[in-house]
């Protein structure tokens, strides 16, 4: 790959995962990572992967304000702030389902 | 965090799906990295060697091969040909699934670029940066992550030690060959005999299984030998995790069935007569006498050096799971130190090896480390063969403590048993398989 082309794809990199941690912005990559150990796609376990930022936002939003019921869901949700859960539906909505 | 270089749509990775794309027209591609005699390690890339193919290390191995691509140079050692869940493995004892539904193949792992050795570790060289096996040629690493699980203290119990007591009173604290061997014991038991369990003292792997198999137990009694019993033998004062909801089970599903005895902490057992005894509380002869023997951190961490806590367990710096003994060396799963309320969890394993993954990937990059994981823990218990419960929590890394504390409201436990939840339980398992292994 090219020089122009490497630094090209940092910066997406950096936007996309989030790697601006270090300077207070969050991971949306190792966030995300959390996700997965149950959200692999299982039939009865709902997909996270080929949904917009805006639609996995509103339904973790639903889950934390009651709107949305469910079993684990609505518990978990409620140990990620805003600003992480932005990075987790962000992260997961740029890049989709995972190799 | 750098993830620059690591992300997917970086150089590297860029590179990465190109060979991938070129190695799905080659047959063989992987196949070589599941046998012993694996390709040698390379000398340009930094080597990283993962011991240990459980939820914790299959899942490091996994993630590092998935951000690093071919920046890094990956090995999974592991003993077993076939990676067996101790999550579920209790259905196993009952009967309502058998060992092949809770094995799962490392074939699809070798595929994915990791180099996996079936060997088993004999010591680590901290000062050299080397692993000897058991059989292959010793491994050399700039970062090596400790994933062993647990090992048993035999001989803290007096009579436990000898194969014979060994043999006669399988654990299946491990799952696989010991699952097998305590439900054939547990068939083979007359009806109108008595199965015990004895858990040590906390903290201990998985808090809530010994009382899930008590329950699986006393769920198999009730359909094949009515008459039997389920004593659950407590080193500790008290139910460990999810009481209200085993307490329920043990009172309206298992009634006259299953019975509870606190502060019972075992001191000899008699395997010729299945007896044991414990420090105050009166003998038990049982006709099953499942022996949960006191444990710690699996035994190649005492070679590595970084066993550091009452002889037991590995101490680590959280944001990054390095032994805070050994430097380059890092350690997860059931054999740390835990965090306050961290349980010894198959699915913290698999968290922590995500961020174990992330910090090794930058530390070998020579980047920063992500200043802020957070690991979150569900675990289902399953009452019977089809309903089940759970208990969540969501553990954040803070600073000011240098520890993980759990997320003040976040959490919670299920309010009743029920079908659907053990429709998520197993849901959960062939998932977290498959963020280990496929």
């Amino acid at each position: 790959m090219r020089l122009g082309d490497r630094i090209a794809a940092a910066i997406v990199a950096m936007l996309a995962t989030g790697s601006l941690a270090a300077s207070g912005a969050e991971d949306g990559r190792a966030l995300a990572a959390g996700c997965r150990s149950c959200h692999q796609g299982d039939t009865l376990i709902p997909s996270i992967d080929d949904q917009t930022r805006d639609a996995l936002l509103r339904k973790l939003s639903e889950f934390r304000n009651g709107t949305l019921t469910g079993t684990v869901m609505p518990e978990l949700v409620k140990g990620y702030t805003s600003a992480q859960l932005e990075a987790i539906a962000g992260y997961l909505a740029r890049t989709g389902r995972p190799p | 965090m750098r993830t620059s270089a690591l992300g997917r749509e970086t150089g590297p990775n860029t590179r990465r799906r190109t060979l991938l794309r070129g190695a799905a027209l080659l047959p063989l591609y992987g196949i070589a990295a599941c046998t012993p005699t694996a390709r040698p390690q390379r000398t340009g890339s930094p080597r990283l060697v993962v011991i240990g193919g459980g939820y914790g290390g299959a899942t490091a191995a996994r993630y590092a091969a998935l951000w690093g691509g071919d920046s890094i140079d990956g090995t999974l050692v592991e003993r077993d040909a076939a990676f067996v869940s101790c999550p579920l493995s209790n259905l196993v004892l009952a009967g309502s699934k058998s060992i092949a539904d809770v094995t799962v193949s490392y074939s699809s792992l070798a595929r994915r670029g990791v180099r996996v050795i079936q060997d088993t570790a004999v010591s680590v060289d901290a000062q050299r940066r080397r692993v000897v096996l058991a059989r292959g040629p010793a491994l050399s690493y700039d970062r090596l992550i400790l994933s062993p699980g647990i090992d048993f203290f035999f001989d803290r119990v007096n009579g436990l030690a000898s194969e014979g007591a060994r043999a006669a009173l399988p654990h299946a604290w491990q799952a696989g060959a010991q699952t097998v061997a305590l439900r054939r014991q547990i068939e083979a038991m007359p009806d109108g005999g008595v199965f015990a369990i004895s858990i040590p003292r906390a903290p201990y792997r998985c808090p809530p299984g010994p009382y899930e198999r008590a329950c699986q137990v006393a769920w198999y009694f009730q359909r094949a030998k009515p008459r039997s019993k389920v004593l659950i033998l407590d080193g500790n004062e008290d139910v460990q995790s999810k009481k209200a909801l085993f307490v329920k089970a043990w009172n309206e599903e298992f009634t006259g069935i299953i019975e509870y005895r606190p502060d019972h902490v075992l001191t000899d057992v008699d395997a010729a007569t299945l007896t044991a005894r414990f420090e105050t509380a009166d003998d038990v002869k049982a006709d099953v006498l499942n022996v949960i023997p006191p444990h710690g951190a699996g035994a190649i961490a005492r070679t590595a050096g970084v066993v550091t806590v009452n002889d037991q367990w590995c101490e680590v710096d959280f944001l990054t799971f390095e032994s805070v003994k050994a430097p380059r060396i890092h350690v997860l799963g059931d054999s740390i130190q835990v965090a306050p309320l961290m349980p010894k969890s198959g699915h913290m394993a698999n968290q922590q090896g995500k961020v174990v993954a992330a910090a090794v990937l930058a530390m070998l990059a020579d980047q920063s480390v992500n200043p802020a994981p957070v690991l979150n823990n569900t675990c289902y218990s399953f009452i019977n063969d089809r309903e089940a419960v759970h208990i969540a929590s969501v553990h954040r890394y803070d600073d000011a403590q240098k520890t993980f504390l759990t997320v003040p409201g976040a959490g919670g436990v299920s309010l009743a048993k029920s079908a659907r939840e053990g429709d998520y339980g197993f849901a959960w398992a062939r998932s977290i398989w498959a963020d280990m292994l496929s």
